[in-house]
């Protein structure tokens, strides 16, 4: 009998949920994001026992309010999508916590499995588990695994189908919350007991989050008829049971579980976890690397060697990437000329398709790398020290310790920097993050600047780079702190984090995370690139017969248009315009068109400018080339991350920002100079 | 006992206070010392003397009778006590309380003094310092909100009792030094960071203990439960520990 079912896996982060997924499902993996939320939504499947088992990996939680996005996440499918079985993933180095949101898990009444990980770590430190003894308490299968060397899987592929197979088994789990709060639990159950509508919940669930006050639950019974009158008896069995015990029910609650757990661990394992015990080889590490003098100066090499690697190593590739392709459009345009194709097809084809998908492609070994070598960084547990070391100052600039990689990432190119924020848990972090990274100048701005500063400021070129850098980096604080009053005034995002014991990264783990990243910036933003590409060529080529780009093509005639509103930076001449334009594309595309519209090659390109640009206005072109429209695939991989919204911000502000910082610039130099 | 007007109440307090200081008290004590005409303080000892409260011959020393001693006794209590009501406990500016205290003094009646007298030595002898409540009230002039949202919408009551007793141990987690273990008090935050916290495992009677300081000062280092979990100070702060051992060993 071929049987499908359905299970999810969750646990804490840090749990090695990953692992175990990767494990149990190998390469059958499917990434996509929950509906609604850029919170990525992991399926994969597997066959056991002629049953076809498809798993969904849950965000990483510690608990099941409706505080937080990823528990709400987590939430929302245990309630509502039901899924068959639920494997809970523990880090058994870190029983109580972990065993925390398992008895959350119980007291929803879900069909689970308990996955007991991390075992190695457990047994070096002369722990053992009983886990006959585990399973009987808590009414449930346990299976001990060790995920990252694949110890333990076949067993957990057995226990979850014969699990989920068989007849579930009547609850029989409970947290005794003390006499007092029973006492208000039953007469609350009696009260709601037969009202329909506490379906899908457990009612003992239900009552105990009515009683924590948890705001989704509160709300939702608000809408019941009667529902006044049930949120007036728990308000008073909560009054009653607070002035009772001197503090907040809330608390008392959460006590009584963590209660239950540390009884459950002293029973079930042998040697219990104390505070001093700890002292291990991840302590040892820490003691260096979040060292008072060495922690900074170790933060500080390892993105010096991260910037090295994915740019060092990545841009001799892109280069080949980029010149295969401008190879083979040149090919593919000479071969259309030969066999007599008209040139508008030629165009199309090298300018528009080959190109357009040369652009998406060229990012890709730099993005990739980036990837390896975050998800090293995450897997290894270094990513969680990165921002313990950074958070003071870039929390000082509305932002999170975790901030700091994406920004500087932003420098050697703003995709990477923009996908590499996917580490920040708050939105509002992620967003503001996102939102400032392309005043992060990127290296395709470099070309910018070598050409007009050695042009023009040949003396100090050095000066002029850095000042052009040192722009952007104020220009991010400023903005980062207005859009963090205009937008997210009411958002607190504090740091809590686990910092989790340090762990050699999984090759195969650190891969698949790679490649899923790295797709995914292919699939989503590769479209929206190509497109962009595409709109850029027909602005260019058209209308009919118009020679490519020049000033009587549309684009041409949306450079006359605009050079007017460039008038008051200094360079107000359609040229300009249409080099920005196309800088849209690219960056550094500036250099190419400007040398293109001038008709002179890269070479004479330094005395054309010459007579066309002053020092000022220079200097002004400059700062727009700075601060202006983000790169299409910016702009794409922007949208990828968060909404149209924010993206059709990210484009606006900049666009506005570049024009003002380029007006005040040219007006108060020239009345200066 | 008759009542004395506001002015004769404040001779007596200060013939009371001078004898205290000085070892005679003349007539130049109090003119100087109530910044009044002579002539004034002469008239006013007089009607002192005839209630049978001073001995003052004229141009002599200044004596208070026993009753005298009692009377002003009484009156300056009650002076201090209002001084101290508003200066420690509404948190007034020391000089403005004792002048206030001079005018209002004399229009109490007695029981609300006696009330006022009560709360004092309420808050005074509580066995654990100044009640949590207080200072979150002198948070709360100080900054015009609650010093924690401890009112949650309004439905939920802050309870205190022992437990929320600030006493010479209980301090913030944020402010330990680097290698004290503490007890978890209480939380007290606004909900999401206080659940949050608490499902972390910083319930009420759980160990911690502060274990590194980031290099630049902020976040903190806590093990609780066995694992390592960061924090802000500013997060850090809403959460009240006992401390449980002050040696610092690793403390530089």
């Amino acid at each position: 009998m071929a049987q499908t079912i359905r299970i999810a896996l969750a646990g804490n982060p840090n749990s090695g949920k990953t692992s175990v997924f990767n494990n149990l499902t190998g390469s059958r993996q499917h990434v996509g994001n929950w509906p609604g939320v850029t919170v990525e939504k992991k399926e994969g499947r597997f066959f056991y026992d002629e049953v076809e088992v498809t798993v969904v990996d849950l965000p990483g939680t510690y608990g099941l309010t409706a505080y937080s996005l990823d528990e709400r996440i987590a939430r929302e499918f245990l309630l509502h999508e039901t899924p068959d079985l639920v494997v809970a993933v523990i880090d058994s180095s870190n029983l109580e916590r972990n065993l925390y949101l398992v008895a959350q898990f119980l007291e929803l009444g879900l069909n689970l499995v308990l996955d007991l990980n991390m075992m190695d770590i457990l047994e070096a430190r002369g722990v053992s588990i009983n886990t006959e003894a585990l399973s009987s308490i808590l009414g449930i299968p346990v299976v001990k695994t060790v995920a990252n060397k694949g110890i333990g899987i076949d067993a957990l592929r057995k226990a979850i189908v014969e699990t989920a197979t068989e007849q579930q088994k009547e609850i029989t789990f409970k947290i005794d919350y003390d006499r007092d709060i029973e006492a208000e639990i039953e007469t609350l159950s009696e009260l709601l007991k037969d009202k329909k509508l506490s379906k899908p919940y457990p009612l003992r669930w239900l009552v105990v989050k009515l009683l924590e006050g948890d705001p989704e639950v509160l709300d939702q019974v608000k809408t019941w008829p009667q529902g006044k009158e049930i949120q007036q008896r728990v308000l008073e069995s909560r009054i009653k049971l607070e002035r009772h015990m001197g503090y907040d029910l809330e608390t008392a609650i959460v006590e009584r579980r963590y209660g239950f757990l540390d009884g459950l661990v002293r029973e079930c394992s042998k040697k219990k976890l104390g505070i001093k015990e700890r002292l291990d080889v991840s302590d040892r590490i820490d003691s260096v690397v979040l060292n008072k003098v060495l922690g900074i100066p170790i933060f500080l090499a390892l993105i010096w060697l991260t910037f090295q690697l994915v740019f060092a190593l990545g841009n001799p590739i892109a280069d080949w990437i980029d010149a295969l392709f401008g190879w083979l459009g040149g090919a593919v345009s000479a071969g259309i000329a030969t066999i007599g194709g008209p040139v508008w097809l030629s165009s199309l084809v090298s300018d528009g398709i080959i190109s357009g998908v040369g652009s998406v492609l060229v990012f890709l070994p730099n993005i990739m790398l980036l990837f390896l070598v975050i998800a090293i960084l995450e897997d290894s547990g270094y990513m969680a020290r990165a921002a313990f070391v950074m958070d003071r100052f870039m929390h000082a600039l509305g932002l999170h310790g975790k901030s700091f990689i994406p920004l500087l990432i932003g420098f050697g190119c703003n995709i990477p920097g923009i996908m590499a924020t996917r580490t920040l848990e708050s939105r509002k972090d992620r967003i503001l993050t996102i939102l400032v990274n392309p005043l992060m100048s990127c290296s395709a701005r470099l070309p910018i600047y070598i050409l007009f500063a050695g042009a023009f400021f040949s003396k100090h070129q050095g000066l002029v780079l850095f000042s052009l850098y040192l722009t952007g980096m104020v220009l991010a604080i400023l903005i980062a702190r207005l859009f963090k009053t205009i937008f997210f005034k009411e958002e607190v995002a504090p740091l809590i984090m686990e910092l989790p014991p340090y762990r050699m990264p999984q090759l195969k783990g650190v891969f698949i995370h790679m490649w899923e990243r790295g797709s995914l910036f292919l699939r989503k933003a590769g479209t929206i690139i190509v497109a962009g590409v595409m709109a850029i060529w027909l602005l260019a080529s058209l209308p009919i017969g118009v020679e490519y780009a020049s000033q009587e093509s549309l684009i041409g005639k949306l450079g006359s248009l605009f050079a007017p509103l460039l008038e008051p930076a200094g360079f107000g001449f359609w040229q300009a315009a249409v080099a920005l334009i196309f800088g849209i594309l690219a960056k550094e595309i500036v250099v190419g068109t400007l040398g293109t519209l001038y008709g002179v090659g890269q070479e004479g390109l330094r005395v054309a400018l010459l007579q066309y640009f002053t020092p000022v206005s220079a200097y002004a072109f400059m700062l727009m080339c700075l601060i202006y429209i983000p790169c299409i695939p910016a702009i794409a991989t922007i949208k990828r991350e968060t909404n149209w919204r924010w993206t059709g911000l990210a484009v606006g502000y900049t666009l506005l920002l570049g024009w003002i910082v380029a007006v005040i610039f040219f007006q108060l130099a020239s009345a200066f100079v | 006992m008759k009542s004395l007007t506001q002015s004769l109440e404040d001779y007596l307090e200060a013939i009371w206070v001078t004898s205290l200081k000085e070892k005679v008290v003349r007539v130049k004590n109090i003119v100087k010392r109530l910044n009044v005409k002579t002539a004034s303080v002469v008239g006013a000892l007089k009607i002192l003397a005839d209630k049978g409260l001073v001995i003052h011959e004229r141009y002599g020393y200044v004596e208070l009778t026993q009753q005298g001693i009692d009377r002003a006794k009484k009156i300056y209590e009650r002076h201090e006590t209002l001084t101290k009501f508003f200066h420690e406990i509404l948190g007034i500016e020391f000089e403005s309380a004792v002048k206030d205290a001079c005018q209002v003094e004399h229009y109490l009646n007695k029981d609300t003094m006696e009330r006022i007298v009560k709360f004092i030595k309420f808050i005074e002898t509580c066995p654990e310092g100044e009640p949590l409540w207080l200072s979150r009230f002198h948070y709360f002039v100080r900054h015009g909100e609650h010093p924690e949202k401890c009112c949650r919408e309004g439905n939920s009551m802050q309870v205190d009792d022992g437990r929320d007793q600030v006493n010479k141990e209980h301090v913030k987690l944020s402010t330990l030094k680097v290698g004290q273990e503490a007890k978890v008090v209480r939380v007290s935050a606004e909900s999401s960071l206080k659940r949050r916290l608490l499902d972390m495992g910083m319930v009420p009677g759980t160990k911690v203990r502060l274990e590194k300081i980031a290099p630049l000062g902020d976040p903190i280092d806590v093990i609780v439960k066995g694992y390592h979990l960061s924090l802000r100070k500013e997060e850090a702060s809403a959460i009240t520990v006992e401390i449980q051992s002050s040696a610092a060993k690793e403390d530089a």
